[in-house]
């Protein structure tokens, strides 16, 4: 897989796709967030960065939803996330949003090819269809001839691009993922995170991960750095970004 | 001895036979007239008046027997009556009690560990939620789940109960003959085998069936969005 960043202007003004508002969170007496503000732009590759407990976390869960703003408004895509309803939820999850779990949260039970689909069953896509594109993914992530493989018998970086896969299945516009590669050697971390930027590259999803690793950051359009219950945001250097190009090698190959 | 439950009545009232003959059809019995071997073995001459009525139901010859506050009624033949009256009553002083509160046990443990089970599944509630489940498909999914659980414990329990049932056949096994060829000294040698279905078993299925909705409303709360987000954090 090889692919070139559409190269702009570090000024470039994309359509914001999430927008904070003055969010604030807090659990009981505990502020996580007190009054943050933050745009992103679509296709951007965010890396939030902080210190463990520091809440990237919990951000990327309000951004996703699974949490809601003690105040404050989130707006993805042009959706308020505090205003949905039960069912405008559930479509949001199905066709904005994809997630990527820290630890691979695939199901032991099911195969590989089964986890993938699984966003699939849920939104009532034919068998045929999802299968289909499950494949499709999978042999764009090099995971094609594991498919049939259970979660404990594949590795740990096959399971985290499987993980990527069904996050993809439903063609989702943000990827959420928090610490993606923890749990991975340095080498399937680098291959994951390469997948990560390709797939920003080529089907311009804009990627949001929380991250302690330094090879995240030479990927990183904008930076979001959370600490003492603020979140600050730096837009990277596109220049920057070249690089990134030699640093993206045949995925397929790799894996 | 034929199996069949033989009833002599006799009316202590003034209403005619037809009164008493309604009765036994009402019970699925039949009026019959005894066989000259039959005679025989009673010894003794049978009035005109006394209606010989046969019930192949034992259940429904009890009733008879049981509802006939203005009547006289024999069993001829064999005390089959008596037998069933002698183990429905421990059936209901004792069987019946320890069963209710073993069932009742076991529904209630069931429950509360599907309930804990629900609670621990955090990871798979959430992952479900952000993978675009709906909330009716969460339900669905785990309500399922915990429907297959309670099938296996029914399973379990069946297995355990023929296993019980088989034991208790051995080991009771003399005595049962001796003292069913006493009460049936004319009948074929039966094998007394404890082990068998009735309707009061399909009973004790369903209520560890009821185990589910039981366990599924003790967490429904589980499933809310603040519950979970509450999980995610402590997580």
């Amino acid at each position: 897989m090889r692919g070139n960043a559409p190269l702009t202007s570090t000024k470039d003004r994309r359509m914001e796709i999430i927008k904070l508002q003055n969010v604030k969170k807090q659990y009981g007496g505990k502020v996580i967030f007190q009054d943050v503000s933050l745009n992103i732009s679509a296709g951007s590759f965010v890396v939030l960065r902080g210190e463990s407990g520091a809440g990237k976390s919990t951000l990327l869960n309000l951004i996703s939803g699974l949490e809601v703003p003690t105040s404050g408004q989130i707006i993805v895509d042009g959706n308020d996330i505090g205003s949905l309803t039960v069912a405008e939820r559930t479509n949001f999850y199905r066709h904005e949003i994809g997630i990527i779990f820290q630890g691979s949260y695939l199901q032991p039970q099911f195969t590989l090819l089964e986890n993938i689909t699984l966003p699939g069953v849920f939104a009532g896509i034919p068998e045929a269809e999802r299968r289909t594109r499950a494949e499709q993914l999978a042999q764009m992530l090099g995971i094609f001839d594991h498919l049939k493989y259970l979660p404990k018998e594949v590795s740990g970086g096959q399971a985290e691009r499987a993980c990527i896969a069904r996050a993809l299945l439903l063609n989702p516009k943000i990827i959420l993922a928090d610490e993606p590669t923890s749990n991975l050697d340095e080498e399937n971390a680098k291959t994951v995170l390469d997948i990560l930027n390709y797939i920003r590259q080529q089907m311009g999803v804009t990627i949001i991960i929380a991250s302690h690793s330094r090879d995240v950051m030479e990927f990183a359009t904008q930076v979001v750095t959370v600490r003492g219950g603020a979140a600050t945001s730096e837009l990277v250097d596109m220049t920057v970004m070249q690089n990134n190009q030699k640093a993206t090698d045949d995925i397929r190959g790799t894996a | 001895m034929d199996g069949y439950v033989y009833l002599a009545s006799t009316y202590e009232g003034v209403d005619d036979d037809s009164v008493v003959l309604a009765r036994i059809k009402s019970f699925d019995g039949e009026v019959v007239a005894l066989t000259s071997e039959q005679k025989a073995e009673i010894g003794e001459k049978i009035p005109e008046s006394v209606i010989i009525a046969k019930f192949s139901n034992l259940d429904k010859a009890y009733e008879y027997y049981n509802n006939s506050s203005n009547y006289q009624v024999v069993e001829l033949f064999s005390n089959q009556i008596g037998v069933y009256r002698y183990f429905r009553d421990k059936n209901r002083d004792f069987v019946l009690p320890i069963s209710i509160v073993l069932v009742a046990v076991s529904a209630f443990i069931l429950a509360f560990t599907m309930a804990h089970l629900i609670a621990s599944s955090t990871k798979t509630f959430v992952l479900y939620r952000s993978i675009g489940a709906s909330r009716w498909q969460l339900l669905l999914i785990y309500f399922v789940y915990l429907l297959e659980l309670c099938a296996w414990a029914a399973v379990f329990a069946v297995i355990l109960a023929l296993i019980l049932a088989g034991i208790a056949t051995g080991v009771c096994w003399n005595s049962l003959l001796v003292q069913l060829t006493a009460i049936y000294p004319n009948a074929p040698n039966y094998w007394p085998i404890l082990v068998g279905v009735n309707l009061r078993c399909i009973e004790v299925i369903l209520c560890m069936f009821l185990a589910a909705p039981v366990s599924f409303l003790l967490c429904l709360d589980q499933f809310s969005s603040k519950k979970t987000a509450q999980k995610l954090k402590g997580d």
